[in-house]
């Protein structure tokens, strides 16, 4: 019976501890403990055989650790080979044991919040299980505390093995991962993945874990593992034990298998008589049934949305589509206004983000990835992933942290043969668009056919139709008055089919005047009709009450009603009052008040030449701030205020100014990063803050960024001066090989440092043309380079 | 026995001036400044989650420092510090993961926040040391000895992550340039006066 068939039918039992036992036998203090496969496998090999005799069906190679950041190529693959071994003469006296390769977390935080990055870490797991050969039964991947490293390790062990695969995670008294994630989000992700079964181990005891176990029960349509610890640490007699006895740990056990648990076994503190105990406690008990689950969930790092109740509401802004200023974020790399409109939207009350960088001038694949990547570290909403290609797709769903939902199939061939596969490998779920090669028909049945085509063609991949969300696609109704039924009728259709539909709101007042109203309006009676999400603004107020108040009362006249509506209040509408204020915008921006600023700015510039306003008013009131700060009256605090208050008057001018045709940079550009090794960037922001308001064009290039990178962008950009950020004595040695390949490649490039232990001597030393030492100060040594010039 | 102690966020005693102090105020903070402390502070107890852990050691002492778990500091300033002491406590300590997601997310839309996140947050973790220095070590709050002071190397942050499996049960792990992340979290040494009182 292969390991499959058995968790099939059965309950399975696990191993207990490999690090208890081992310091049971007096080892695993002095060296790594998957060194003893190679210098003791003799107890290695006696300890998986006391776990079998016990009555453990599974038995984990000692291989917890066994990776490239702990071992070179060929130590691991020695490491490796003796553990195999060792599990596999340890079983060949029994019959149907099986062996697991057991993969533990690599002991590093990824990016962004640390310096792994997920690519890295994939790699790394990958050599581990390609070492292994499929020379074991299956796979688990356990302890893991992190949901992006599970990912990482489950990708690679489905990419790099056929084995089956079996993934633990460690939850806290909080019932989290320690990164944040629940269960709930952690069952949509790996599920979709395409794990054998999924659980917890680790960190708590019996009792502890089993107040999790409902969210398994109810989210989880593979089978369920628990492993817990035997209880809390405690010293008796100068003896570590833990405080759950073998028969009591079994006991709670067996109220696991009762909730669902299928795979059963121990983690820190147990030893084989807790297992034999569990095998007792299980006799004669049939595991439950799995039941497959219909749970529509999209998930991130730290929670899943579920569709089907109160409408998802998807936020639509990130995307150039007719947005000039996104547009332009996106040509100019300016990720921080693209990662800004994400966190506003989540502010707005936006449940998910859609994801769109689909501009022809750009390399989508790279942007939508690095896109995806740093949305990831500054907002915890599930993304939908939007774009027509296939590859920039892929690249994005890879190192997507949750379960991502893309956007879209559609019934054509082609799209369906080209984006299903990617769904499915990647653990997604789908928009799926009813329109296919004979265009978008303008009957509901047909529409609702495309969606049957769809799901039964998906089906054939193993994505389930919980996993489809169907766009029955919303067109002008200025254009057609027919529009608007065609689409609620087919959102009807499809609900009852007891699939969930999502549709692009907005669409629907193209052409219309008060396009905000006529949204709100026919979003209700979508919602009323059973809709279960919108890609719409969610700054737009007007929409969310829709949402909480459908409305059917125009179902069968809508266009007509509300054109002629709509029509009539525009007509009537009022020129927007002039807002009177007693402040100016110097005021404001010396006060720090930033939505003031803007409002001001905004009202100043329907009279006054941006540049003028830029002279008289922001300048002078940074100026006075910045001198303020500079003679030690004022404090960083203050002037970060002013600085984003001078920057929301900012944003007002360039809107303006764009309108105008014309730039609003002073024409001097720089580059700015933090250097490679160094992963804190507050400081960096700060100066790039100040210069931007400054008018300098400022290159972002992030954090941890390598010198060739920084050196290869100063030349693309043609920029003067790079200015570069460091923390600690750690990280200045790469900041002066940074130095040093400037000097080298392009000498006419300055360079300006900054850090918390930088000093003028020390700037001197790594040959950094100058030196601030705070961020005011880059500002007027800037000044003074560039008017130089 | 390597101990896990988890203070909730408004048990710390943060210092108001400290947290100002990182935040680059050098005198009286201004109504705003306080606001936005005020914002800081009430953000992060909603989310952090401080844990630390440690454990007791001996330390054998040499002519150049101290010999901990068998192997040699080299640092004089570690060993004037311990003062000869055969017992001391190793620490890891983390203000978590939370404080970095914060300071990320808002350097993006409001960087006077973040700056603030950061600074609170930085003396969030030495709130903690204080406590676990004072309750648990029974010591004075700031007597610890970090990996970086003086001649102390920074790389023994590593060993300390090690020997507390510091990264599996408070998720405090070091970049290759060793760096601490999460950001806000500190490794310390710690002397230890007689060693019946303790818990661990």
């Amino acid at each position: 019976m292969t390991f499959k068939e058995k968790l099939s039918k059965d309950f399975i039992i696990f191993d207990g501890a490999m690090g208890t036992m081992l310091q049971a036998k007096g080892l695993g203090k002095d060296a790594l403990p998957e060194t003893y496969n190679v210098t003791h496998p003799e107890v290695i090999e006696a300890i998986h055989r006391e776990y079998l005799e016990a009555g453990a069906d599974v038995i984990s190679t000692n291989t917890f650790g066994a990776n490239l950041l702990k071992y070179s190529n060929t130590e691991l693959k020695e490491v490796i080979d003796s553990a195999i071994s060792c599990a596999q003469k340890a079983c060949s006296d029994f019959s149907d044991k099986y062996i697991a390769l057991d993969i533990g977390p690599l002991g590093r935080l990824l990016a962004p919040f640390g310096d792994l990055s997920f690519e890295e870490a994939y790699e790394i797991f990958s050599e581990t299980i390609r070492l292994a050969e499929n020379r074991t039964d299956l796979i688990i991947i356990e302890t893991m505390n992190d949901s992006f490293e599970t990912k990482a390790a489950l990708l690679a062990a489905k990419e790099t093995s056929t084995l089956p695969v079996v993934v633990s995670n460690v939850y806290d008294e909080n019932q989290k991962l320690m990164t944040g994630a629940s269960a709930k989000a952690m069952i949509a992700m790996v599920e979709a993945l395409g794990a054998d079964a999924m659980g917890l181990n680790c960190s708590l005891g019996p009792e502890k874990m089993l107040e999790i176990l409902p969210a398994f029960k109810e989210y989880s349509s593979i089978p369920t593992l628990i492993m817990p610890n035997a209880g809390l640490p405690k010293v008796v007699e100068g003896k570590t034990v833990f405080d759950v006895t073998p028969k009591d740990f079994a006991d709670s056990m067996k109220k696991a298998a009762d909730m669902g648990a299928r795979i059963i076994g121990g983690c820190c503190g147990t030893n084989p008589e807790y297992i034999r105990k569990i095998k007792e406690a299980l006799k004669g008990k049939t595991p439950k049934a799995i039941e497959n689950k219909n749970h529509t969930l999209i998930s991130s790092y730290t929670h899943a949305v579920k569709w089907g109740q109160s409408p998802v509401l998807i936020g639509e802004r990130i995307n150039p589509t007719g947005k000039s200023r996104i547009k332009q974020a996106f040509r100019e790399n300016d990720l921080s206004f693209i990662l800004s409109e994400g966190i506003y939207q989540q502010k707005s009350g936006a449940d998910m983000l859609d994801v769109n960088c689909g501009l022809p001038e750009i390399d989508e694949g790279k942007v939508l990835k690095d896109t995806v990547k740093a949305l990831q570290g500054v907002t915890d909403l599930p993304l939908v992933i939007d774009t027509a290609d296939p590859k920039a797709l892929e690249h994005a769903l890879r190192i997507y942290n949750g379960k991502p939902l893309v956007n879209s199939v559609n019934g054509k061939q082609e799209s369906m043969d080209t984006v299903l596969p990617l769904v499915k490998k990647y653990g997604g779920a789908v928009i799926a668009l009813t329109l296919d090669e004979r265009g978008i028909p303008e009957t509901a049945e047909e529409r609702i056919e495309i969606a049957k085509k769809i799901i039964n063609e998906a089906k054939k991949y193993g994505i389930d139709k919980k996993d489809i969300i169907v766009d029955a696609l919303t067109m002008a109704i200025s254009a057609d008055k027919n529009a608007a039924k065609v689409t609620l009728d087919t959102i009807k259709g499809i609900s009852e089919m007891g699939v969930n539909t999502v549709l692009g709101v907005s669409n629907i007042s193209f052409g219309l005047p008060l396009r905000d109203k006529v949204n709100a309006e026919f979003f209700a009676l979508a919602v009323g009709v059973g809709l279960k999400g919108a890609i719409m603004n969610p700054h737009c107020d007007q929409m969310k009450d829709a949402a909480k108040n459908p409305n059917l009362s125009s179902y069968d006249t809508f266009a007509e009603d509300i054109i002629e509506k709509v029509m009539g209040e525009q007509s009537s509408a009022s020129p927007i009052a002039t807002s009177s204020h007693s402040l100016t915008l110097k005021e404001a921006i010396e006060n720090g008040l930033s939505q003031k600023s803007g409002e001001i700015a905004k009202a100043l510039l329907e009279n006054t030449d941006p540049l003028d306003l830029v002279k008289t008013e922001i300048i002078p009131a940074l100026d006075n701030v910045g001198e303020g700060f500079e003679k030690g009256k004022i404090y960083l605090p203050t002037l970060l205020m002013s600085a984003e208050a001078a920057k929301a008057a900012f944003y007002e001018v360039k809107a303006k100014i764009s309108s105008q045709g014309t730039k609003a940079t002073n024409g001097r550009r720089l580059v700015i990063a933090t250097v490679k090794g160094d992963i804190h960037d507050i400081g960096k922001n700060i100066v790039k803050l100040l210069l931007e308001n400054y008018g300098y064009e400022v290159i972002d290039l992030g954090k941890d960024v390598a010198p060739e990178i920084i050196v290869d962008e100063a030349i693309r950009n043609d920029v003067k001066m790079v200015l570069l950020s460091a923390l600690m004595t750690t990280t200045v040695t790469s900041m002066e090989s940074t130095i040093k390949l400037i000097k080298e490649t392009s000498p006419h490039i300055k360079t300006m440092v900054g850090g918390a232990v930088l000093t003028d001597e020390y700037a001197k030393m790594i040959n950094a043309d100058f030196y601030a030492k705070d961020a005011m100060q880059s500002v007027r040594l800037c000044d003074k380079y560039f008017s130089n010039l | 026995m390597i101990k896990l102690a988890e203070i909730p966020f408004n048990e710390l005693h943060i210092k108001k001036a400290e947290a100002l102090r990182y935040a680059g105020v050098k005198g009286e903070a201004d109504p705003n400044t306080n606001e936005l402390y005020q914002r800081a502070l009430s953000l992060l107890s909603e989310v952090l989650k401080p844990k630390a852990v440690y454990k007791c050691v001996d330390a054998f002492y040499t002519d150049k420092g101290v010999i901990i778990e068998g192997e040699e500091i080299k640092s004089l300033g570690l060993k004037k510090f311990l003062k000869s002491e055969k017992r001391v406590a190793l620490l890891a300590a983390t203000a978590g993961l939370e404080a970095d997601r914060l300071i990320l997310r808002y350097s993006m839309v409001e960087p006077s926040l973040a700056l603030m996140i950061d600074a609170v947050s930085a003396a969030a973790v030495e709130a903690l040391c204080n406590k676990l220095c004072k309750d648990c070590f029974k010591g004075n709050e700031q007597e610890r000895f970090s990996p970086g002071y003086s001649d102390f190397p920074i790389s023994y942050q590593k060993s300390i992550i090690k020997a507390l499996s510091a990264d599996l049960k408070i998720g405090l792990t070091l970049t290759n340039s060793l760096m601490l992340a999460p950001s806000k979290s500190v490794t310390a040494v710690i002397p230890l006066k007689g060693c019946t009182d303790y818990d661990f």
